[in-house]
């Protein structure tokens, strides 16, 4: 057994005894709910793991050594889980803290409510299945995250690379991938997000009850939420959505109980709790740099709404802020730190701009801050999303950015209207507070997807998982009134979405079970050469940007670069045998159509072909070797001459 | 909300009513529903005729 993968199993040891910590941690800060705190134990040791990561980055960030191994990160993790065990310790239990939120009587058995349940375990499984027999999938995943994942790995930093738009993110998602790939197992990178979905359901549970909903009506507005297919899809892929939307639930839900504790300390706490959650959801994603606003603006209704209002208001308002945000930076403040040492811009890539002033430059014009299509065009695509669910350009309808689900369209729009126009009475009490504020939360989702967040559902998940949450007093509603029909129409609707989703999986799996596609360069349709090359072979990818990471071979030990990451080293200039001895490039991959080198360029064709099914859609792919000089070669045939 | 004889309420009908719609609307419409058919339709032509 090697080093990182000790160092993995150490890490997911320490994971559960900081769950465990952060479990005592939130009930003795006052939360007498059981879902409410094995949703939230989550966020003390996620936000162990991510600053025991972020601080090795930050000292090879200072000292430009590689330091971001899996030794150094145990060593962090485990101090981390002794001052926390040494501070919850010093927590005394919560005695007099207030009931958990008054349930409604059901009506129903709780017994039938278990079938709706059941569907959605049956589509997770078949997920499950799919994804733990393949390798990492999804554009994204395979263009930057796990590109990203393996430069560090390579680099034992978490740097990045001015210029590059994909190579200047935050990652805190990241994390647990970098682990598994020090530990060399690929083939568990889609499932490290998997649990997510499981808290998020928690989440959304906890929030309903927090509204005052029944267990009923909870659960259904759970399973709702976990039924989106957007959430089915992102559970078992590498994509961030899910983590960061995790998180900010989290951070919402905790705040929520910040504004029913009494006790100051124990207060302070939940709200250090609530900010460390936002802090990973913000350093998951740059448009989180948004939506964490709203959770600003939670902290002042939390306090708005506390049980005993003191004196100097003012300064309370400001002190709780105070105390959120310093929890937020120390779970984000390393990506901010990383792009002003390397960049001198805090939020590089974006540019930063004040009346037209250009105060910290960034990656300009960038396609990812403005929608490029007509108001028009956007409104006739999303006025009646829930129930069409249309999709730009071909292909599955469903997947890591699309769909809703039969039972969102069926409960979440009609709860929305329903607590929309609950708006129009004033809210008298703190619960009525929170869910006008879940339902603008909600609702804003509307405008951000239509403008600043160019049209990109999952860019919103946080405010589409809170949906359901709101909708959870409608359901409940319909629970109380009539408890079978409303169990028809969740099961039905829960049904057809698993049936629809599930379908995409299990074609997937019964295809690859067809065609015998077990291996890496079978998914991948790479040649097999590349998955043995010695560490540090650098390999220019001129084909699509997803192939850049199955190009790192099976053990992530190839340096590829990318075109863009070539056009930026070469300043654009065209191919040739100077500037690839320059880049010490040692292979060159493409695809259809064929290439045409110049004349004298001095590269070998080693691969040609398709791999397994001459009927796949995938394009030829091509591997070249660049040769070295006439010179180097005759050295390293005299070399073969001589041995032996 | 509904009564204490069990008898349910006018906008619990209607609210029973618009989810059941939308139900519905959600086949009727989904073009996630629709690609689902249609592949559905492929592999049996492809596999079974």
């Amino acid at each position: 057994m090697n080093l990182a993968l000790l160092s993995l199993l150490a890490v997911a040891l320490l994971w559960l005894v900081a769950y465990r910590l952060g479990i005592t941690a939130v009930r003795r800060s006052g939360v007498d709910d059981r879902v409410c705190a094995l949703a939230l134990g989550a966020v003390l040791p996620s936000a162990g793991l991510v600053l025991s990561i972020h601080c090795p980055g930050t000292v090879a960030l200072l000292t430009h050594r590689p330091v971001v191994v899996p030794l150094a990160i145990v060593a962090v993790y485990a101090a981390y889980v002794t001052i926390v065990w040494l501070l919850v310790n010093k927590l005394p239990p919560a005695a007099d803290e207030p009931a958990a939120c008054a349930a409604q009587p059901s009506q129903s058995s709780p017994r039938i409510w278990r079938a709706p349940l059941l569907i959605l375990g049956g589509m997770y499984l078949v997920f499950l299945i799919d994804a733990a027999t393949r390798y990492p999938a999804g554009f994204d995943s395979l263009w930057y995250h796990l590109r990203t994942v393996g430069r560090w790995m390579q680099s034992g930093t978490l740097d990045l690379v001015p210029g590059l738009l994909d190579q200047t993110l935050p990652e805190n998602a990241m994390m647990a991938v970098l682990l598994l790939a020090h530990a060399g197992l690929q083939r568990l990178f889609d499932l490290a997000h998997l649990p997510c979905a499981l808290f998020c359901g928690l989440l959304i549970y906890a929030l309903a009850r927090a509204l005052g909903v029944s267990r009923i009506a909870s659960s259904v507005a759970a399973a709702t939420a976990l039924s989106i297919p957007l959430v089915v899809f992102q559970s078992v892929s590498s994509y961030v959505d899910l983590y960061a939307a995790q998180f900010w639930l989290s951070s919402l839900l905790a705040l929520v109980w910040v504004s029913r504790i009494h006790d100051p300390r124990r207060r302070r706490v939940m709200l250090f709790i609530a900010g460390l959650a936002a802090g990973i959801a913000l350093g998951s994603k740059t448009t989180f740099l948004l939506l964490v606003l709203w959770l600003f603006a939670a902290v002042l209704l939390a306090e708005r709404l506390r049980p005993m209002p003191l004196p100097n208001a003012h300064r309370r308002y400001v002190r709780s802020l105070a105390i959120f945000g310093v929890a937020c930076l120390l779970t984000s403040g390393f990506w901010f730190l990383r792009a002003t040492v390397a960049t001198g811009n805090p939020l590089y890539p974006l540019p930063v701009k004040i009346h037209g002033i250009e105060l910290f430059s960034g990656i300009a014009n960038g396609p990812y801050v403005w929608p490029y299509r007509s108001w028009l065009h956007r409104i006739e695509f999303w006025w009646a999303y829930p129930w069409f669910e249309p999709k730009h350009g071909g292909g599955y309808h469903y997947g890591v950015g699309h769909g809703l689900g039969a039972a969102y369209a069926v409960f979440v729009p009609i709860g929305l209207v329903a607590a929309l126009l609950a708006l129009l009475r004033r809210p008298r009490t703190p619960t009525a507070a929170w869910r006008a504020c879940f339902t603008l939360m909600a609702f804003s989702a509307i405008p951000l997807v239509l403008t600043v967040l160019m049209e990109h559902l999952r860019y919103v998940l946080p405010l589409v998982l809170l949906g359901p949450a709101v909708a959870a007093v409608t359901i409940d509603r319909l629970v109380a009134a009539a408890p079978r029909r409303t169990w028809t129409l969740a099961t039905c609707s829960l049904g057809v979405t698993a049936i629809v989703a599930a379908f995409y999986p299990a074609h997937a799996l019964l295809g690859r079970i067809r065609d015998g596609v077990w291996t890496r360069t079978g998914q991948y349709q790479i040649p097999p050469l590349v998955e043995d090359l010695p560490p540090g072979t650098r390999i220019l990818n001129l084909a699509d940007d997803p192939d850049c990471f199955p190009l790192m071979g099976r053990r992530m030990q190839n340096v590829v670069i990318c075109w863009q990451r070539w056009r930026l080293l070469t300043d654009g200039a065209p191919l040739s045998n100077d500037n690839l001895r320059a880049n010490a490039i040692d292979y060159i991959f493409t695809q259809d159509p064929a290439p045409k080198w110049p004349a004298d360029l001095a590269v070998r064709l080693v691969f040609n072909g398709v791999l397994q099914q001459p009927d796949w859609m995938s394009p030829k792919g091509y591997l070249y070797h660049v040769e070295p000089p006439i010179d180097r070669r005759k050295d390293l045939s005299d070399g073969l001459a001589r041995r032996p | 909300m509904s009564t204490q004889t069990g008898k349910i309420c006018a906008l619990d009908r209607l609210l029973l009513l618009l989810a059941a719609l939308s139900l519905v609307a959600y086949l009727l419409c989904s073009q996630a529903v629709g690609t689902f058919f249609e592949e559905m339709v492929r592999l049996c032509r492809t596999y079974l005729l």
